[in-house]
């Protein structure tokens, strides 16, 4: 269905390509994962499928991708409509209309179908993935999961053979996320489409590819299946490093497969326990009572009374809407609280000065270039010790314990996920805040970036900070947090230590926990740790 | 037998919520700016005004789009600001009502009649309110029609032949509330930064990342737009396209020249009338010469029905009643100092615009109720220390 001939590219402005040789093939009808490292050339190798890159990047394009023979040399983007359906990260930024219906029935209009077909069609796709009740919306009023399915859907309707998905999950909480990977499933299956996906998620999606395509800067690009490919991947779901951990062959994919093992293992860890990870408190930091907030016509907060001591690492956690950033926006005075009082420090954010705010209280924004304003990396942090008061050069250095080496001329732009998150994180900590609030700080991160922020943030708790995360990412939690707040329409629904609160959520638990259930053992850094100490 | 008392009932074409077709409301507030385009009477201009914005409060939205008038507002204020400050710096032509005397800079040669300060006469000052009121009001009549008609359903009237004209249209229109979302979005890192978040350095310093997002953004929508099939099916030579584009251009510029005669900028109006119609034949040529191979459907298009007649009716009368008003009354003059008069037919055939809120429906809701920002709203005027 996709071949990818002899494809070397690389960006007008870069000096090597990003993608060097490239000869795939991906069958009609299966589920291929393409997996790799934040700025391996996934993006690059997914917009190759229509053309949209080089057609709108432009770059240098040595070879040739072919959909059902039809090539991406010859024809736009635009001819490719009819084959291949597009989603990128960020669905919103590929809505056209404002309204749901509309949304559908877009790349219809363009291709010239028969209104009696299109109203057909558009009932059959709305009635396919479930979105009956939406037709009339406002694409801005939909939820995370809501608009990725809206995005699925919109491309759907022109029959596409292949569709084509840019982490689709990254954004989206445990349970919208298995919406979405069920209703492509279940495309897969029934219609035979064949769907081409990138995630960083793995442990979400692993079960669901039949191929993996590995994308890596330095070495060529293959296709293999999924067994084949984790054995030796550096980038590996928590069940297949569980597995390699405890020398499980054949190597499990999925968490039922591994489950077959688990009563082994549990017996082996009988004697040993998980390690303790609460550092003993001093201090209040902060404080939030009877803290209520409304927007113009919704109760986003109720009633939240919380006490956060210094050296907690703390999730927030819950469905996508449920007001988590609203409360990190409450913490660092962005907004100020309808009835109740917030606290940082013993005093109230909003009506601290622009210094004291940030000595005591840092955010690191979900989109992380957000609190980037300078054009390279050494003007950001030059810029960012004038705005702490700390002594130059400190910003720079911080960046360079976060992240290993980056040039100081690279534009904030261009960096890696992780490279992004370290920065604006180096500018938080430049002005030394006690409280650091994240905001779904694991989007777009592969597994070892995702490795470095736990080490980072592990080493900053340790330096007495206190750390806030908003995150949909069970395997972070599992991983850092000592305490988990779980929200649900802006009240608290369980707020307890993480061991307890993950292991006992079936949406919320790590994969660990899943396989080990009913021990108690959340991630795999705990039971190597314990495997190690019984040798 | 007595009859029973007649109850008044809404027509059915009223009861429905639906999104008026949005030539109506483009039409209708064109109209209206042609109406004030030909008048300097403040009475007036103020009057098409208030039809826009009470128009506007009941008829728009709930959607994102709908709250662009504001800005509207803002620039057409500035713009009546600037053109006061401008007087400083205007010579006196005419008028000898004096209103106060700044202290005069003399200028250098280089910049003769041009002077600074200096006697600053009150005609010259109601001249120049009454210039900006003008052009203020004809920006508030399309800030009007933007809040008013869904920017995605114009989209759908524009013909596939014009690819690159729709594509920087519908750019154009989705980059104004995206910069406004920039600018918030913007403004909040600097808080979070610790840095001031009002004052004109903080404004300057937010104004290159904002244009920044909003590029990526309209290049993102036509990348988007490109890989939904938009502009398909347009298999023109080079050639062809260029001339049509041409032929469209040509047109667009005929149209253009036709209204100006017409409205009597260049008082031109026979010139106008013809130019005005020899335009409207090479556009409709063009698109037919270009659309001959272009086919898009369109899905339940949104119809013409008696509402959207009524409508531009309303606002269509205003503008007939103008072209039989007086020219004193038109443009009220500034030397001797009096105040504006007023032809009470053409008053209130200008007021009639306001029957679009009751001869059209009510937009239905888009539950917009949860819109996942970043953060809903920034304190403002907080000093950094």
């Amino acid at each position: 269905m996709i071949r990818f001939e002899n494809v070397t590219f690389s960006y007008a402005d870069a000096n090597y390509p990003i993608l060097e040789n490239v000869n795939l093939t991906i069958p009609s009808g299966e589920l291929a994962l393409v997996v790799g490292k934040t700025g391996s050339g996934k993006s690059t190798l997914l917009s190759l499928i229509n053309g949209l890159v080089p057609n709108f990047t432009g770059g240098n394009f040595i070879g040739d991708v072919l959909v059902n023979d039809r090539s991406i040399r010859r024809y736009p983007p635009r001819d490719f409509a009819d084959l291949v359906g597009i989603v990128r990260q960020d669905p919103r930024a590929s809505f056209v209309t404002d309204v749901v219906e509309d949304e559908l029935a877009y790349g219809m209009e363009q291709l010239g179908i028969s209104p009696s077909t299109m109203r057909r069609r558009v009932e059959e796709v709305l009635d396919l993935l479930g979105l009956n009740e939406l037709r009339n919306r406002s694409l801005t009023s939909l939820s995370g999961g809501q608009r990725q399915r809206v995005a699925i859907a919109s491309v759907l309707t022109t029959n596409p053979k292949v569709l084509v998905l840019d982490e689709p999950t990254s954004a989206l909480d445990p349970s919208a996320a298995e919406e979405v990977l069920a209703a492509i499933q279940r495309l897969v299956h029934d219609l035979g489409l064949t769907v081409v996906l990138a995630e960083h998620r793995l442990e979400r999606v692993v079960q669901y590819a039949d191929r993996v395509i590995v994308v890596n800067r330095d070495a060529e690009v293959y296709s293999d299946r999924p067994v084949q490919v984790f054995a030796t991947s550096l980038l590996a779901p928590p069940v297949v490093e569980l597995g390699r951990a405890a020398g499980w062959s054949p190597l499990p994919l999925t968490v039922r497969d591994a489950r077959k093992f688990a009563d082994e293992l549990r017996n082996r860890l009988i004697k040993s326990k998980p390690r303790i990870r609460i550092n003993p408190p001093t201090k209040t930091v902060v404080s939030i009572e009877n803290l209520n907030f409304n927007y113009s016509n919704l109760r986003a907060l109720r009633d939240i009374n919380i006490n956060i001591s210094d050296g907690e690492i703390v999730a927030l956690m819950g469905r996508n809407g449920s007001g988590k950033s609203t409360l990190l926006s409450q913490l660092v005075g962005l907004i100020s609280p309808t009835s109740g009082s917030v606290s940082v420090n013993g005093m109230n954010p909003t009506h601290m000065t622009g210094r004291e705010l940030i000595a005591n209280v840092g955010l690191v924004p979900q989109e992380p270039t957000d609190l980037l304003i300078s054009d390279s990396v050494a003007k950001e942090c030059i810029a960012s010790d004038s705005d702490s008061g700390a002594i130059p050069g400190s910003t720079l250095n911080i960046f360079e314990q976060l992240a290993t080496s980056v040039s100081e001329d690279a534009h904030p732009r261009d960096l890696s996920e992780g490279e992004k998150l370290s920065l604006a994180l180096a500018v938080v900590l430049a002005a030394k805040p006690t409280l650091i609030l994240l905001d779904e700080p694991t989007r777009g991160l592969d597994y070892i970036a995702k490795v470095q922020l736990v080490n980072n943030l592990q080493k900053l708790v340790k330096k007495n900070h206190t750390i806030i995360l908003a995150t949909h990412d069970v395997e972070l939690a599992a991983e850092v947090a000592t305490r988990v707040i779980m929200l649900a329409e802006g009240e608290i629904v369980t707020d307890g230590p993480a061991t307890e609160v993950l292991s006992s959520s079936p949406m919320f638990s790590p994969q660990v926990s899943k396989i080990m259930s009913p021990a108690n053992w959340l991630t795999v850094s705990d039971v190597s740790f314990a495997l190690d100490e019984l040798k | 037998m007595p009859s029973a008392p007649r109850r008044w009932h809404k027509p059915m074409f009223l009861v429905e919520r639906r999104f008026l077709h949005s030539g109506a409301w483009w039409l209708w507030a064109i109209l209206l700016a042609a109406s004030a385009a030909g008048t300097t009477n403040p009475i007036f201009l103020i009057s098409i005004i208030a039809v826009v914005l009470l128009v506007v409060k009941f008829r728009k939205s709930d959607a994102p789009w709908s709250k662009s008038i504001k800005g509207f507002l803002i620039v057409g204020f500035l713009i009546i600001l600037i053109r006061l400050i401008l007087v400083v710096i205007t010579p006196d032509i005419f008028g000898n009502t004096l209103l106060f005397t700044l202290p005069e800079i003399a200028l250098p040669s280089l910049f003769a009649g041009l002077k600074l300060g200096g006697e600053i006469k009150a005609n010259t000052v109601y001249f120049a309110f009454k210039e900006g009121l003008r052009l203020a009001t004809i920006l508030i009549c399309i800030g009007g029609a933007q809040s008013l008609a869904s920017p995605a359903r114009l989209l759908k009237t524009i013909p596939t032949a014009l690819y690159e004209v729709g594509l920087a249209i519908i750019v154009a229109l989705t980059f104004a509330p995206q910069l406004a979302f920039d600018a918030k979005r913007v403004r909040e890192a600097q808080f979070l930064r610790g840095r001031k978040t009002s004052g004109i350095k903080a404004l300057a310093k937010t104004f290159v990342p904002v244009l920044e997002g909003g590029m990526e953004r309209a290049l993102q929508l036509a990348s988007a737009m490109d890989s939904r099939g938009y502009g398909r099916k347009v298999h023109l030579s080079q050639e062809k396209r260029v001339l049509s584009n041409f032929l469209m251009l040509a047109g667009l510029l005929g149209i253009l020249f036709g209204f100006t005669g017409i409205l009597g900028v260049f008082n031109l109006t026979n010139i106008g009338m013809v130019s005005l119609l020899i335009g409207l034949t090479i556009s409709v040529l063009a698109l037919r010469f270009a659309g001959k191979n272009a086919s898009r459907t369109n899905y339940r298009p949104d119809k013409w029905h008696i509402s959207e007649v009524l409508v531009v009716t309303a606002s269509l009368l205003g503008l007939i009643a103008m072209r039989f008003s007086e020219s004193l009354v038109l443009n009220p003059p500034t030397n001797p100092l009096m105040l504006p008069q007023v032809d009470f037919v053409t008053l209130f055939c200008i007021w009639l615009g306001i029957l679009a809120i009751f001869v059209s429906p009510k937009p239905p809701l888009s539950n917009n109720l949860i819109e996942h920002v970043f953060v809903p709203t920034t304190k403002s005027g907080k000093q950094a220390a």
